[in-house]
Formats: structure tokens, C-alpha cells, sequence
């Protein structure tokens, strides 16, 4: 069996052995904290395949994408023009700054003060979150674009248009995209924890809800849910990634 | 609106509140997990790390189960920790500390492995030791890519130390945004919570002057990922 082999054999049996090993060790410990896996599995069926997807995933996942579809587009929209001029750069960078070195929960309470419990509190908390690394990454690679190349632009007297979605957005879309990965993962982990802060349905709320009544292997399979959402984002995102920036070189950086 | 004060009634409550001993009291909490949570962090993320990028099949071996805890956000762990340790310091320190270590954990394996051959060729023809390949070879290669790592994860680690004191009520800043919010103290939350954003700010500088500082014997800062 040659290297490359035994190594791909290697990456697909361990996981397994790993999983087969927690198994077989939780259903023997009888922790209180730490069920078997085949208790967590049984609850993960019979509460997120059964009442848990529409009452708490669907509501989770809906918010989701309404907040971060906003946050893309928003943070592109926002992010052209904080790249193309010095000016607005120099205005707004402080400002922004200082937003984003606020670790995103400690504005869970005011934004709970301003806004109520609702759907309007989460959505909005999720986008002022996972705006700025779009917003920025679109800033950083619009003004990277060669100058050069913007002149050749103006000298054939190419409208802004067509220099917009021909030019500068292609020729930031690598940065773009990574920021949209970034946001992406924020995303999730800020709809949990607002649920989890104020909240009447939801995944967060689901969890936090299954630990106070004491449903642990509940509570665990909302734990591995969230954990299965976050891979799944990572894994779009690198074939997205693979397919869609395959002409540029520095894709493979992570 | 009462639930938008003026920045002048913010900033008077900072004035106000900084010569009190609840506020150094919170602020010294949340920094000493923060600490802990990255030292803990970075001493289990960094050895591992040296021995994955060392060995291709060790590495293999755990990409995909690495991947998955990765993706999962430290806040899923909240009720866990919950159960285990109750709101206590060590439940906020676990949760920033295993949010602490997948940054600078990928970060160091990277480093190692692209370490140049050549180099580690070249100890070996010295003939020396292991230990010493390591200490003078293998980490200050790897520096940079670890420092990179450790100031991604600092300020995650912030982030788990401040939430799981804002979801669990561990003692620190973000509980006291809490105590102020349920006893109508609008003013004083906005005044913690432009405290936080001050403290992340700080952090992150001293972690980059701290880099600059450890880097300073490379002539240019070399591209990083």
C-alpha cells in the first residue's frame, strides 16, 4: 500500500474509532453529565427530526439567513466605497474600531434594552456583528486593486458599473469571500447566544432550556447540532471557494 | 429616550464609576480569567501542535475530529459547562481556553510544516539534537505563525470570557452589564459596556506590541497567512 494510501485510510478510520471509543466508553461510565452516545443519538432524532425542526431549528436557521443575507449585502455595499475613498476610510475607521473590539455579548444586554426579546433584537444584533469582517475584507481588497488597472479603466472611459461588477468586485472576491466565511461562523455562534440570552423559541433556547430541566442527552444533541451546523458552513465554504476562486492562486490559504 | 443616553451622561458615568472598587474589582476578574484561559490555552495548543506538524500521519489522523470541535463555537459548550461547574471562574476559563486553543492550534501545525527542510537538514547534519532543532530551529520559525494565532486568539478568548459572563453570571465586566441593566441603570450598562470595547482594545495592542517585540530580530515582518 503506498503513503498516500495508508495516510487517506488513516484519515477515514480514526474518526470513526474515535466515535466508536467515546461509544463504548459513555454507554459503560454511566456519568450523569456525559450519557451514552446512543441515548444523545435517540434524542437528536426524536427532537430535532421530530417537533424540535419546526418550533426551534427553523425559527434559528430563518433568522440566520435573513440577518446574514442583510450583513452581505450591506457589508459589500458599504465596503466599495470605505475602499475606494481615503476620506471615508479616515471618518469612519476609529468609529468602526472601536464597535468591533466590543466582544459582541456585551452588547447583548443593551440591545435587549433598545430592542425587546424579538426577532427584530436578534436580527439586527447578528448583522451589526457579522458586518465588519465583510465590510472590511471588501474594503481591503477594493483598495488593493492595482492602480493601474483602475486608470487603464478610466482611460477607456469604462462606466462605474461596469468597473464595479467587471473589476473591483472580481478582483476582491478572494478577501470577499473569506470574509464572508468569518461572518458566516459568527453568525451562528451570535444567534445561539442571543437566544440562549433572551428568547421564546430557537436553538439556544432549546439547549439552555433541556439543561434546566435536566434533559441532558437533549442538551447534547442541541451542543452537536450547533456543532454540525458550524462544520457544514466551513465545508460550503471551501467548495464554494474551490469552484467559484479556482483562477486565483492564494485560494489555497485557508 | 431613556434607553439612549447622551455620550456626555456615558462618559460622566465612566468618570464616575472608575474610582470605584466594583469596577476595578470586575475588570480584575475578567483580565485574570482572560489570562488564564490563554495561557492554558496556548501551553495546550502549542505543544500539540508542533507534534502534528512534525508527523504527517499523526496529523491525518486527527484533521477531521480537529475540524469538527473547531467548528464548534465555544457558546455551545455554555450549558455543558454549566452542568459541570456552575457559574464559576473555571467555567468561563474553560470555554475561552477551548476557544483559545483551534486558532493557535492550526496556526502553529502551519507554521511547523512549513518550516524549511533545509533548515532542519542542516541541524540534523550538525548533528544536533532534537531538543535543540526545537528550540533553535523548529520555534522561531514558527513564531510568527503562532503570534498570529495567539492574537486571533486573545481576542476570542475575550469574547467566551465576557459572554459566559453575560449568559451564566460569571463575576466579571459582563455580569456587572446585567446587575446594571435589571436594576434600570441604563447609563451605567452603556458606561460597562464601552469599558469592554476599551479593554478589547488594549488587549489587542499589547498582544501586536508583544509581537512586534518577540519579531524583532526579523529584518522585515515575512508575509503570514
Amino acid at each position: 500500500m503506498s503513503r498516500a494510501k495508508r495516510l487517506l485510510l488513516l484519515e477515514i478510520v480514526s474518526p470513526i474509532a474515535i466515535v466508536a471509543a467515546l461509544w463504548v466508553w459513555s454507554a459503560r461510565a454511566g456519568s450523569f453529565f456525559f450519557p451514552p452516545l446512543s441515548s444523545i443519538y435517540k434524542a437528536f432524532n426524536t427532537v430535532w427530526l421530530g417537533p424540535g425542526l419546526l418550533n426551534d431549528a427553523v425559527p434559528s436557521l430563518s433568522r440566520w439567513a435573513t440577518a446574514y443575507a442583510i450583513a452581505v449585502i450591506l457589508g459589500i455595499a458599504l465596503g466599495v466605497p470605505l475602499g475606494l475613498s481615503p476620506i471615508a476610510k479616515r471618518l469612519l475607521g476609529p468609529v468602526m474600531e472601536f464597535v468591533r473590539a466590543i466582544p459582541p455579548p456585551a452588547i447583548l444586554p443593551i440591545a435587549v434594552i433598545l430592542l425587546g426579546i424579538g426577532d427584530a433584537m436578534k436580527i439586527s444584533i447578528i448583522v451589526l456583528v457579522s458586518i465588519f469582517p465583510i465590510l472590511i475584507s471588501t474594503a481591503d481588497g477594493v483598495a488593493e486593486v492595482h492602480a493601474t488597472v483602475r486608470d487603464v479603466a478610466k482611460t477607456y472611459r469604462i462606466p462605474f458599473h461596469a468597473e464595479l461588477f467587471r473589476i473591483l468586485l472580481p478582483a476582491a472576491s478572494p478577501r470577499i469571500f473569506a470574509g464572508l466565511r468569518t461572518s458566516c461562523t459568527l453568525a451562528l455562534v451570535m444567534i445561539v447566544l442571543s437566544e440562549m440570552f433572551g428568547s421564546t423559541n430557537g436553538i439556544g433556547y432549546r439547549i439552555l432550556g433541556s439543561l434546566r430541566s435536566f434533559s441532558i442527552p437533549e442538551m447534547w444533541s442541541g451542543v452537536i447540532l450547533i456543532g454540525l451546523l458550524g462544520y457544514g458552513i466551513n465545508l460550503f465554504f471551501g467548495w464554494v471557494e474551490r469552484r467559484a476562486l479556482s483562477w486565483h492562486h492564494s485560494v489555497t490559504v485557508e | 429616550m431613556d434607553y439612549v443616553p447622551p455620550p456626555t451622561d456615558v462618559a460622566a458615568e465612566i468618570g464616575r464609576e472608575i474610582f470605584t472598587q466594583r469596577w476595578w474589582l470586575s475588570t480584575g476578574r475578567t483580565l485574570s480569567n482572560w489570562f488564564t484561559a490563554v495561557a492554558i490555552g496556548a501551553a495546550t495548543a502549542i505543544p500539540i501542535g508542533i507534534l502534528l506538524g512534525s508527523s504527517e500521519y499523526l496529523y491525518r489522523a486527527f484533521r477531521v475530529p480537529f475540524e469538527f470541535l473547531r467548528a464548534v463555537p465555544p457558546v455551545a459548550l455554555i450549558p455543558v459547562v454549566v452542568l459541570v461547574a456552575g457559574a464559576t471562574p473555571s467555567a468561563a476559563i474553560f470555554l475561552a481556553a477551548y476557544g483559545c486553543v483551534w486558532p493557535l492550534l492550526v496556526q502553529t501545525i502551519y507554521g511547523v510544516r512549513a518550516v524549511d527542510p533545509l533548515l532542519r537538514q542542516v541541524a540534523v547534519a550538525y548533528g544536533i539534537p532534537r531538543s535543540g532543532v526545537l528550540r533553535h530551529v523548529i520555534l522561531p520559525a514558527t513564531a510568527p505563525y503562532i503570534l498570529t494565532g495567539l492574537s486571533v486568539s486573545s481576542a476570542l478568548a475575550l469574547i467566551a470570557i465576557i459572554g459566559s459572563e453575560i449568559i451564566i453570571g460569571v463575576a466579571g465586566v459582563g455580569s456587572e452589564i446585567n446587575v446594571a441593566r435589571f436594576s434600570g441603570a441604563t447609563v451605567t450598562a452603556y458606561a460597562f459596556t464601552i469599558w469592554t470595547g476599551i479593554l478589547g482594545l488594549t488587549i489587542s495592542s499589547l498582544v501586536n506590541q508583544l509581537k512586534a517585540w518577540l519579531l524583532r530580530w526579523q529584518p522585515v515582518m515575512e508575509a503570514q497567512p
